[in-house]
């Protein structure tokens, strides 16, 4: 149980994708709040708090996609957890890759859980709502 | 007196005695005549009473003495006198007989012989005069006895005589002759022996000769056949009287005459010579031999014996070797490559014309060349490393560039097998120009490079577009989705069907993108091949599709499955690919679906069968291309996908896909997957259902 709201970043190029996850957060009436990245090198800023993000929060979890520009999704994830100020944070991958090389890379890289967006609205939004929830309220997570 | 002798009055009366006087009167007067016709007689009828110098006028003299010495004593009447001279005469011509000639047959015939000849020359002088005839006939009875009597005294003087000498003699001569007898004996003995060692030797000599393996000769310093065996007067035909009047060089044709002569002259010059000539027969026929001759010293006479060896079937022999050198020059000049032969030295033993036109060297140039001077950089590594082998293992093959004289290479493939000739290792074999093949390869090659590379492309193509095709399609749908959750009830019921059919619309598309990916992924995302038990796979695949066998009531059996090396994700999805099918394609009664496997040609023919709608035989290839479906969406929801899916896997195995079907009975799909070597170790144990 948190006193302060959990701080959840967000790291999707895809601006629709990006819509539809906050509105599935919305609809979770969840009270975490959700910082968006659009690629890998910013995910790094706002983690480190570099140039813009100097006042960044230190993000609760991470929603980190695969498919991104500049860096990948791999990429970004081998840097966070080869970062011994970082590596602590839960990185939930998610992204609309089944494929089960990007499933075994990713926990090779220490992912806390992957999960494939499901196709169907309904599904994605029970799925968001599930992960707020179970990091939130069921999970603890590091100080 | 001798009584004997006596021819007494009484037998003879005075006038018969008158008479006797009166005929010895006459006879006396041609006493010579008598004579001379008495001996010529006596001569013609016993000349080998006689010996050979004993002539007709010297025996005349003696009869006509003989006839006077009796007539003188009968003129004058004294009978006595007449008998004794008669007897005495006799007696004479006897010892003179066995004296002069003791082999001759004088016998006691031989006097009565003469006497009768004698008296009957008297008797035809007294022709007509009957009573001188009479008396003499009296006469000769006596003179007769007295012939006999003087022959037997005589002859018993002289055996008596003789005897007595001959005992003496004897007695004399004994001790000489026993003495001389052993050393006879012994000469005897040992002459016999040498004899019959002679015997012996001439024999085994005559043996060998006549037993020799050819013709025999023994040809004198005058240059003439005298001794020869049987086998030359069989060969020749000519019979020994002929060949004896032959010279040696006679049985031969004339233009080989002069060489022959001169090899004959060269045996009684340097004691030895051998030729080979044909030996012409009485007939005309060619007889070739092989002549030896040595040169031979016997008596301080100079001969040549030898003997003629028949090469008729060694020529036989060389023709043939001729004839099949002829044949197999041919063969290789005629072969399609270059043929060589070499040994284990390098030397070019034996090459077709095709050699010398590839390499563009002359017969002499490769004569002098090794193998390895045809080849260059690499190649010739090679070649050597392949002829070492060939030399090693007894066979090896090439490929390399042969270099001609202007050095133009050309690709070439070589064979080569180890063979001995006059007990040397060499190396024969071919090289055949691949220029053509290697270009064909390689072209095949490039093409299936190309197609490989177009292949793969076409893959992650299909992978990416269908993978980036996805992301917009999520959010065609979430957006309608958010849309209808968010505003259903402030939309119409044209606006919520809008919705619908835009939501069915993205599903669709999206089922398409989903089995479009599939399908790209089965060449480019299959595991490795590994040993697949198709029983586990079919029932991993029947909880798969528990709901739909549920809820059309279907019946899936199968025999007992075989374990293959496969990819078994895509097993798996081929079972369920046609399962599948086979299930939704049903008829109004629940569906019935058999898998089965059978051994066909080292692999496994898999069958799935239903007993569904079946399939028009024209649509039976096209099935298997993708999007191709041959019933509407309303009947049959589907991409058109899952069989282009099967075809593919199953080509990635090696295999066929085919099918078999009757419209409105049902369907057999067949594919063939591959097996893990012998198919017994992989059979089926029994069949269950």
């Amino acid at each position: 149980m948190h006193s302060h709201p959990v701080e959840i970043l967000l790291v999707e190029d895809s601006p629709d994708d990006v819509d539809l996850t906050i509105q599935a957060f919305k609809e979770s009436s969840s009270r975490s709040r959700l910082h968006v990245v659009e690629d890998g090198i910013e995910a790094l800023a706002f983690l480190r708090r570099q140039g813009p993000y100097a006042a960044a929060p230190r993000p609760d979890l991470i929603l980190l996609d695969l498919n991104l520009p500049k860096r990948t999704g791999h990429e970004v994830l081998q840097d966070i957890k080869s970062d011994p100020d970082l590596r602590r944070i839960p990185v939930v991958v998610l992204t609309t890759s089944a494929a089960d090389a990007d499933v075994k890379r990713s926990y090779e890289l220490a992912a806390n859980c992957y999960i494939t967006k499901p196709v169907d609205l309904d599904a994605f939004f029970t799925v968001v709502s599930m992960v707020d929830h179970f990091w939130r309220d069921v999970a603890t997570l590091p100080p | 007196m001798d009584r004997r002798l006596d021819l007494s009055e009484e037998t003879l009366d005075a006038d018969e005695r008158a008479a006797l006087r009166r005929l010895a009167d006459r006879l006396w007067d041609v006493r010579g005549a008598i004579a001379a016709e008495w001996t010529r007689r006596l001569m013609a009828t016993m000349p080998e009473q006689f010996p050979p110098w004993v002539t007709l006028e010297h025996l005349t003299d003696v009869n006509a003495a003989f006839l006077a010495a009796v007539l003188e004593p009968l003129r004058g009447g004294d009978l006595t006198g007449l008998s004794r001279a008669y007897y005495a005469m006799n007696r004479q011509l006897v010892e003179f007989a066995l004296q002069a000639s003791p082999d001759t047959k004088f016998s006691l015939t031989s006097l009565y012989g003469s006497a009768r000849i004698s008296l009957q020359v008297i008797a035809e002088q007294l022709a007509g005069q009957e009573s001188l005839l009479l008396a003499f006939a009296k006469l000769t009875t006596h003179l007769m006895m007295l012939i006999g009597l003087a022959y037997s005294d005589c002859r018993e003087e002289n055996l008596l005589r003789s005897r007595h000498e001959l005992e003496r003699a004897v007695q004399e001569r004994t001790a000489a002759l026993s003495e001389t007898n052993v050393a006879l004996q012994s000469e005897i003995a040992e002459r016999g022996r040498i004899e019959a060692s002679l015997r012996g030797e001439k024999v085994l000599s005559d043996t060998i000769i006549e037993t020799l393996p050819g013709l025999f000769y023994v040809i004198d310093g005058a240059r003439r056949l005298v001794r020869w065996n049987h086998e030359l007067e069989k060969v020749s035909g000519y019979s020994a009287e002929e060949i004896a009047s032959r010279h040696p060089l006679d049985f031969f044709d004339e233009e080989s005459r002069p060489a022959l002569g001169e090899r004959l002259e060269e045996a009684f010059a340097t004691g030895h010579t051998t030729a080979e000539a044909e030996l012409i027969d009485k007939g005309g026929q060619r007889h070739p031999r092989l002549f030896t001759s040595k040169r031979v010293v016997l008596d301080q006479a100079t001969y040549v014996i030898g003997v003629g060896i028949d090469i008729a079937a060694r020529r036989e022999a060389e023709e043939r070797v001729q004839h099949e050198k002829l044949l197999s020059d041919t063969i290789i000049d005629t072969l399609p490559g270059i043929f060589y032969l070499f040994d284990d030295k390098g030397h070019f033993l034996r090459w077709n014309e095709n050699f010398e036109r590839a390499s563009q060297f002359s017969a002499a140039e490769v004569a002098v060349m090794s193998p390895l001077d045809f080849f260059l950089g690499a190649g010739r590594e090679h070649i050597f490393a392949r002829i070492q082998q060939v030399f090693r293992d007894g066979m090896a093959t090439a490929q390399a560039d042969f270099v001609a004289k202007d050095g133009t290479r050309t690709p070439h493939f070589f064979t080569g097998q180890r063979v001995f000739v006059d007990q040397r290792p060499c190396c024969i074999g071919m090289g055949i120009d691949i220029t053509e093949r290697k270009l064909a390869e390689e072209a095949l090659q490039r093409r299936t490079q190309e197609l490989a590379r177009s292949n793969a492309d076409l893959e992650q193509f299909a992978y990416v577009a269908s993978h980036d095709l996805q992301e917009p399609l999520r959010v065609v749908a979430s957006y309608t989705q958010l849309l209808a959750r968010r505003y259903q009830h402030r939309l119409d019921g044209d606006a919520q069907r809008f919705i619908e059919r835009t939501t069915a619309a993205v599903a669709r598309m999206q089922a398409l993108i989903r089995d479009l990916l599939a399908y790209s992924r089965v060449g480019t995302r299959g595991d490795h091949f590994e040993p697949t038990n198709c029983e586990s796979v079919l029932r991993d695949v029947l909880d798969d599709l528990q709901a739909a066998v549920a809820e059309t009531g279907a019946v899936v059996t199968h025999d007992p499955l075989p374990i293959v090396p496969a990819d078994a994700s895509q097993v798996r999805q081929l079972f369920q690919n046609l399962i599948g099918n086979a299930i939704k394609f049903r008829r109004h009664e629940p569906p019935r679906v058999h898998i089965a496997a059978r051994p066909v040609n080292g692999r496994w023919v898999v069958s799935v069968r239903d007993n569904g709608i079946g399939i028009e035989p024209e649509y039976a290839e096209r099935i298997f291309v993708i999007f191709q479906r041959l019933h509407s969406r309303r009947t049959y929801p589907g991409t058109g996908v899952g069989l282009a899916i099967c075809k593919k896997i199953i080509e990635r195995h090696g295999g066929r896909i085919w099918v078999e079907s009757e419209p409105g009975k049902g369907t057999t799909f067949f594919f063939e997957l591959p097996t893990h070597g012998p198919i017994d170790s992989a059979a089926p144990a029994a069949a269950t259902a």
